[in-house]
This record gives structure tokens, C-alpha cells and sequence, in this order.
């Protein structure tokens, strides 16, 4: 966050990376493609359970079948743009060394990181926004659809965005002190699922768990996007969460910051 | 017969070779360890939120969800600790790595098979055979010795019908030339479906678990008969035959892969 002025005057440089991010995610399409199914699976999974709920009782905590069958998809199109973690080539580039070369360049690291994942999601977005667009209309139709509320979600979807890669961004650095990419990408991906919202409304959680998720980042993920979308957030509600949602891309990009400069001191490298 | 057990003794040589391997990633083990509960606690957290709101999905309460979910685990870890080799052919394939196993005077299956070892899958074991143990107390099964054979025969019927299940997904890379298969990854996920009773799903999907990849056998058929659920008796007498099948095609595909198998490299 504090290198915005910089960030201005490499926007040029940046842009390259978008277009890398891009050619890359059209190259990788198959992991793209493979990850978006699963998680559709889950989101059909997740349609039939509570279809089946919801054939014994017609509200559950305040959420219709009408509203769930919303949920269930925009959270799935939430989930899948900016899908792809970075944890793993992080720590594989580690352990080769090559992370030298990438902190060699004239320009930020995580700048650079940001922006090549900017291309890739730009593109996953498409795919996924085709997908469960139609998806989301055969189920739905049009009936339920806001322009005032669609705009917001946009940007709520694209700061969403923001908190995920500064969480991801973290959780890579802890690649800097182990090896263990493979876990630290799960429990970040465990993480992000359970307390985003991604598999289940957040309002449905009991007592004191609802609490703690009000005070994590996860929630901005997800459903904040979605509740702005399905209508469940007042316009006030929805002007508030996306405040907040600034406000912890500027807590965690700080933190990120901080933790970066220790991070990179610790690795020691071979040749070069 | 004296030739399986010829098998068997290499099997066990060379997964503890593997085991042996393991000893350098002390800590490795130790945070998968961490991962693993975290990770499982939280699928089941998530059960028991949906059912903190709600009484029953499809008539099932959440102890028998339990049960599904204990399935399902038990299999995949049973594949990631014993024959998590069957998860590497894509990429022995893909860098012609086979071709090492192919010069070696013992069966390429075999070796496959041992390729790997996945000490995650031993925390899965134990934690799904604790989830089962919780499911079964609070759901009041009256147990004789016919039930707990029974339970034992599906159990090991399950977890050979997804080591197959994964064994054709992978092996359909002898037919892609080089192309990166990600079926595996696929029916692994596909598993989500598993978690619920098949009865919420429209026919369509119900046929494609029942009977294409068979993963109502895994989880739906076995513990719907030991709870006495209804409709699930034929379908439980049909474990042992997709059981059967799926060992038969698995042989099938590495055989006709490997006639059909030319090396990326020279």
C-alpha cells in the first residue's frame, strides 16, 4: 500500500505482467478449468442440500430458498475468479533459487505478483462468469437483478479480490521459514472456504463462532460480495462492508509490508 | 498362488523403503499432522453448522452424515497411505519416468502402486474411524458379529473401489499423448457428492454416481444398509460387484496402456 506512488509510475511495466498473467492463465488452462469444476461440484452439491432442506421447512434462519439459490452461485462465482494459489510456485521457486530473480527486478515483488494474478483472474472471471451466468439465469431468471446492486457488487467482488491476495500474499511468506508449501496453501484454502462464506452463509453460524467472523478479514471474501448482490445488506449495510473491506486491505497490506522485509532477509541461496 | 506372495513381500520391501524415506521430513510429517485435523475438523464443523439450523437433510440426521463422511475419509486416507502411487502415473507418464519401471523383472502395476507414500493418509484413517465410532454410538446400531463383518467387508470394498477409481483416471493418460490429465483431480472432487445421501440429487446425477463412477458404493449403499435405510438393500449386494468390476477394469486399462505406451523420451 505504500508503494501507490511508485505503482504510478510503473504502470507501464505492470501492465506487461497483466498481459503475462493472462497468456499464462490461457497456457495453464487445464488447472484452471479442473479447479473451477471442483468447485462447481461442491456448489451443486451444496444447491441439492439445501433443496432438500428447504423441502421440510420454508425459512432457515432467515434465508428463503429464494435467496439460497442465489447465494449458492454468486459465491461460487466469487470463489473461482483469483482461484489460483501462488503459495506453491512461491515455495518451488524458493527451493530452486529462482525467487532471487524475481527480487532482483526494478519493481515491486508484490506488485509484480498482484498484477500477474490481476491477468489470470481476468480471464478466469470471463470463463466463470459465462459458466454460472447461465447457470445462475436458468435457475433464477431475471427477476432478481439490480443494477444499483449489481454495480456495488462489482466492486465489492473486486475488493474482495484485494483481501484474498493480501491473505495470500501472508500465508506465501510463511513459505519463506518451510518447505511445506503443500500445507500451508491448504490451510490457507481451508481457511478462506470456512470463513468466507464460500460453503455456507456466514448469518447461519452459531453464537460465538458468528462473532469471530465478524472480526476476520475471510468475510470480505465472499460474502460480503454475495450479501450485497442477493439483496440481504441494506444500501448503508453494503457502503459500510465495503469500508471495511478497504480497511483490511490496508491493515493486511501493511502487514504484509512488515512481514515481507523480515521474510526476505532469512533466505540464503546457492549460487547466483 | 506362491507368486502373490512373492507380491506381497515386495510390497511391504518397498513401502518401507518409502517409509524409510519419509524419516528426513520429521517436521514435515508433524505440521501435515496439524493440517490434517485442522482441515477435517473444519469439513465436519461445517456439517454441524448446517445442522445447528435444520433437524435432518433428506431424512438423515447429522450422526449419520457422520458416518458417510467416515467413508469417505477412511478410502482416501486408505489410498494416500497404501497406494498413493496410484496418484503419480500421470506425471510418471507425462516425464517418462516409466520407463524405468519397464526394464525392472517385477510388475509395473506393482511398482506403480509403490511409487509413493503418503503418511497423510494415516491421520485420515484414524480420524474417519473416530468420526465412525462417534456416528455409530449416537445413532443406537445394535451391533452382532453378521453387522460387524458386514461393516468390515464394505469398508475394504470401499476403499478398493476408489483406489480404482483414481488407478482408471490416471491411467487414461496412456491415451493423451503428453496432454495433462487432470481427471484424477476430478473424481477425487467429484467425492463432494459422496458426503450427502444420494436420495437429495435429481436421477440424473443419481445414475452417474450409482453407476459410472460408482461412488454411491463408496459411501451411500454400505452405510444405508447398516442403518437399515431404506432402498438400500440391492444396492448394498451390488458393493462387491462394482468391486469386482472396477479391479477388472483397472487391470484392464494398465494392461491395454501399456501395449499402447510410447515413451516421451529416448
Amino acid at each position: 500500500m505504500i508503494d501507490i506512488g511508485r505503482m504510478g509510475r510503473n504502470m507501464k511495466k505492470y501492465l506487461a505482467y497483466i498481459r503475462c498473467g493472462f497468456l499464462e492463465g490461457c497456457a495453464y488452462r487445464s488447472t484452471f478449468i479442473t479447479g473451477m469444476l471442483a468447485n462447481f461440484i461442491q456448489a451443486v452439491v451444496l444447491y441439492y442440500v439445501w433443496k432438500s432442506i428447504f423441502t421440510y421447512q420454508d425459512v432457515v434462519n432467515g434465508y428463503t430458498w429464494e435467496i439460497m439459490k442465489q447465494y449458492v452461485f454468486v459465491a461460487f462465482l466469487c470463489n473461482s475468479v483469483f482461484s489460483m494459489g501462488f503459495e506453491m510456485s512461491i515455495a518451488e521457486r524458493i527451493v530452486k533459487g529462482d525467487i532471487i530473480l524475481d527480487l532482483l527486478k526494478p519493481l515491486s515483488y508484490r506488485g509484480m505478483l498482484f498484477f500477474r494474478l490481476l491477468g489470470t483472474a481476468g480471464l478466469e472471471f470471463a470463463a466463470t462468469f459465462v459458466l454460472i451466468g447461465s447457470v445462475y439465469l436458468a435457475v433464477n431468471g431475471l427477476q432478481y437483478l439490480s443494477g444499483m446492486r449489481t454495480a456495488l457488487f462489482l466492486i465489492s467482488l473486486f475488493l474482495g479480490m484485494g483481501v484474498k491476495f493480501c491473505i495470500q500474499y501472508l500465508f506465501s511468506l510463511l513459505c519463506f521459514y518451510t518447505d511445506n508449501s503443500y500445507g500451508v496453501t491448504k490451510a490457507r484454502e481451508i481457511l478462506t472456504n470456512f470463513f468466507s462464506g464460500a460453503l455456507i452463509p456466514l448469518a447461519m453460524f452459531p453464537g460465538v463462532l458468528r462473532d469471530v467472523v465478524n472480526v476476520l478479514p475471510f468475510q470480505g471474501i465472499i460474502y460480503t460480495p454475495c450479501c450485497i448482490f442477493i439483496g440481504t445488506f441494506s444500501a448503508g449495510e453494503s457502503m459500510m462492508s465495503i469500508l471495511l473491506q478497504i480497511v483490511w486491505i490496508a491493515v493486511l497490506g501493511l502487514l504484509g509490508t512488515l512481514f515481507g522485509k523480515k521474510a526476505f532477509g532469512v533466505i540464503s541461496m546457492y549460487g547466483g | 498362488m506362491k507368486k502373490f506372495g512373492v507380491y506381497i513381500q515386495l510390497y511391504i520391501m518397498f513401502q518401507v523403503q518409502n517409509i524409510k524415506s519419509l524419516a528426513q521430513y520429521r517436521t514435515d510429517f508433524l505440521m501435515m499432522v496439524f493440517f490434517t485435523l485442522f482441515s477435517q475438523g473444519c469439513n465436519l464443523g461445517l456439517i454441524c453448522i448446517i445442522y445447528s439450523n435444520i433437524p435432518q437433510v433428506g431424512g438423515w440426521t447429522m450422526w449419520e452424515i457422520f458416518l458417510l463422511y467416515g467413508f469417505l475419509l477412511f478410502s482416501e486416507g486408505f489410498i494416500n497411505f497404501f497406494f498413493q502411487g496410484a496418484w503419480k502415473i500421470t506425471n510418471m507418464i507425462h516425464m517418462a519416468e516409466l520407463d524405468r519401471f519397464l526394464v525392472r523383472p517385477v510388475p509395473v502395476g506393482l511398482q506403480l502402486l509403490t511409487a509413493k507414500i503418503d503418511f497423510d493418509g494415516l491421520n485420515k484413517m484414524i480420524i474417519a474411524i473416530a468420526v465412525m465410532a462417534v456416528g455409530f454410538g449416537r445413532c443406537g446400531l445394535k451391533w452382532n458379529v453378521l453387522k460387524a463383518t458386514v461393516f468390515c467387508i464394505f469398508l475394504a470394498e470401499a476403499c478398493v473401489i476408489r483406489v480404482c477409481m483414481i488407478w482408471i483416471a490416471s491411467c487414461i493418460s496412456f491415451w493423451m499423448e503428453g496432454k495433462k490429465n487432470s481427471l484424477n483431480y476430478f473424481v477425487i472432487s467429484l467425492g463432494e457428492m459422496a458426503k450427502y445421501p444420494m436420495v437429495i440429487y435429481p436421477p440424473i446425477f443419481q445414475g452417474i454416481f450409482g453407476y459410472l463412477i460408482p461412488y454411491a458404493f463408496v459411501s451411500f449403499y454400505p452405510v444405508g444398509y447398516l442403518l437399515g435405510k431404506e432402498g438400500t438393500r440391492a444396492g448394498a449386494l451390488g458393493i462387491s460387484f462394482f468391486c469386482v468390476l472396477m479391479l477388472a477394469v483397472s487391470c484392464m486399462v494398465l494392461k491395454q496402456g501399456l501395449a499402447n505406451y510410447e515413451s516421451s523420451s529416448y
